[in-house]
C-alpha cells in the first residue's frame, strides 16, 4: 500500500458503518456465558442451603447440650432457628424459581440469548445490593444469635458468655461488612459484561 | 437561534458530517465503549456550538476543530480517570468490518493510535485532505510546525509501509 492507495482506503470509509458482528461467534460466546451465569447461580443456590444447614445442625447440637432441664423458652427458640432457616432457604429458592421461569420467557435468537444474560445479570446485581443482602442475611444473624443463647443456656459460666460474645460479634460483623464487600466485588465482575452485552444488542439491532 | 432552528442545522450537519465524527472518535478511543461515548460527547459539543459558528471558515473545518478540541480533552480526562471498562474488542473476531469495508482501514487505525495525541489529529486531517493552513487554523500550531510534523508522520508511514511489505513473503 502507498500513500495514495491509503487516503482511497480512508475515504472508503465515509459511507460504509464501522463494525458488523460476528453472528456464529457471539452465539457460541453468549451460550458458553450463559453456562457460567448458571453455573454461578446454582452454585449460589447450594452455599444458601449448605449454609442454613449447617447453621441448623450446629444449633442442634447446641440444643442437645443443654444439661438442665429445658424451658418454653428453649423450644420457642428452636421454633423460630427452624422458622428462620426456612424463610431464608425458602426464600432463596422461590427467587431462585423466579428467575428460572423469567429465563424461559426469552426465546431462541441471539438478540433473546442476550436478553436472557442480561436478565440472569440484573438478577444477581439486585441480589448483591447491599440493603437486599442485609435483608436476605438478616434470618441466618437472628439463627446465629440463638445459638449463643444456647450456648449460654448449655454453659452459664464466664466461658461461655466470651464463646457468645465472641459468635454474636462474628455474626453482626460479618452481617454488616460482607455485604460492602461483595456488592463492591459483583458490581466491578457484572457492571462491565452488563454493558457490554447491552452495546452488543444495540450492534446487533442496529444492523437488522 | 432558536432551538428549531438549531436542531435543523444540527441535523443538516450530522447528516453530511458524522463520518468526521466517528474517524475522530475511532482515532481516539481506545475501545468501543470509549468510541461511543466519544461519538456522544462531540456531537453534544457540535451542537452546543452551532450558534458560534460564523460561517468565517468552512464548515468541515469548524467541526473538525470541536471533534479534536473534544477528543484531546476527553483523552486526557478519561486518561486521569480510566475506567477499566471490558471491551468487545477484547473478544477476537467478534467486530468485524462490515461487508465492502476497506480492510486497509484497521491498519491505518492501528497506525494512528501508535502516534502522540497532537499527530494523531494531524493525520486524520492530513488523510482528509485538509491544507496546511487549515490545520494550523484548526490545532492553533504555526504552519511550519505543522509541515515539519506531517513530514515526520509521513516519513513514519511510509517507513511501517515499506517495513511491512518487506515482511510480507
Amino acid at each position: 500500500m502507498n500513500l495514495d492507495q491509503m487516503l482511497e482506503a480512508w475515504r472508503s470509509q465515509n459511507e460504509t458503518p464501522l463494525y458488523g458482528v460476528n453472528r456464529d461467534l457471539l452465539q457460541l460466546i453468549i451460550q458458553h456465558e450463559q453456562r457460567d451465569l448458571r453455573r454461578g447461580l446454582r452454585g449460589a443456590k447450594w452455599l444458601a442451603y449448605g449454609v442454613s444447614a449447617l447453621l441448623l445442625a450446629f444449633f442442634a447440637i447446641f440444643f442437645a447440650s443443654i444439661d438442665n432441664a429445658r424451658t418454653a423458652w428453649d423450644y420457642a427458640a428452636a421454633g423460630i432457628a427452624i422458622g428462620a432457616t426456612l424463610l431464608f432457604a425458602g426464600a432463596f429458592s422461590v427467587s431462585h424459581k423466579r428467575q428460572v421461569l423469567r429465563e424461559r420467557g426469552f426465546g431462541n435468537s441471539l438478540q433473546e440469548e442476550i436478553r436472557r444474560n442480561l436478565s440472569v445479570i440484573d438478577y444477581l446485581l439486585s441480589r448483591s445490593r447491599r440493603k437486599a443482602q442485609l435483608l436476605n442475611g438478616s434470618p441466618m444473624v437472628i439463627v446465629g444469635i440463638l445459638i449463643g443463647w444456647l450456648i449460654i443456656r448449655a454453659d452459664d459460666g464466664p466461658s461461655g458468655w466470651y464463646i457468645a460474645g465472641a459468635l454474636f460479634l462474628f455474626n453482626v460483623v460479618i452481617w454488616l461488612f460482607s455485604p460492602v464487600w461483595t456488592s463492591r466485588l459483583a458490581e466491578k465482575q457484572l457492571l462491565p459484561y452488563r454493558r457490554r452485552l447491552s452495546e452488543l444488542l444495540e450492534l446487533l439491532n442496529s444492523s437488522e | 437561534m432558536r432551538k428549531a432552528g438549531r436542531n435543523q442545522v444540527f441535523a443538516e450537519w450530522m447528516d453530511a458530517h458524522k463520518a468526521i465524527l466517528f474517524k475522530v472518535a475511532r482515532a481516539y478511543g481506545e475501545t468501543h465503549a470509549d468510541r461511543e461515548d466519544l461519538f456522544q460527547e462531540i456531537a453534544l459539543q457540535v451542537w452546543s456550538s452551532i450558534d458560534a459558528f460564523r460561517g468565517d471558515a468552512k464548515v468541515t473545518t469548524w467541526i473538525y476543530q470541536i471533534a479534536l478540541n473534544t477528543a484531546l480533552a476527553w483523552n486526557r480526562k478519561e486518561r486521569k480517570h480510566g475506567r477499566g471498562r471490558e471491551d468487545l474488542d477484547a473478544t477476537p473476531g467478534l467486530l468485524i468490518p462490515p461487508p465492502g469495508r476497506d480492510p486497509r482501514l484497521e491498519w491505518i487505525y492501528r497506525r494512528i493510535a501508535e502516534l502522540d495525541e497532537v499527530s494523531r489529529s494531524l493525520a486524520l486531517l492530513m488523510l482528509d485532505g485538509f491544507s496546511y493552513r487549515e490545520m494550523s487554523q484548526i490545532l492553533g500550531l504555526s504552519e511550519s510546525n505543522v509541515g515539519v510534523k506531517i513530514n515526520r508522520i509521513k516519513a513514519t508511514l511510509a517507513a511501517q509501509l515499506a517495513k511491512e511489505s518487506n515482511d510480507e513473503p
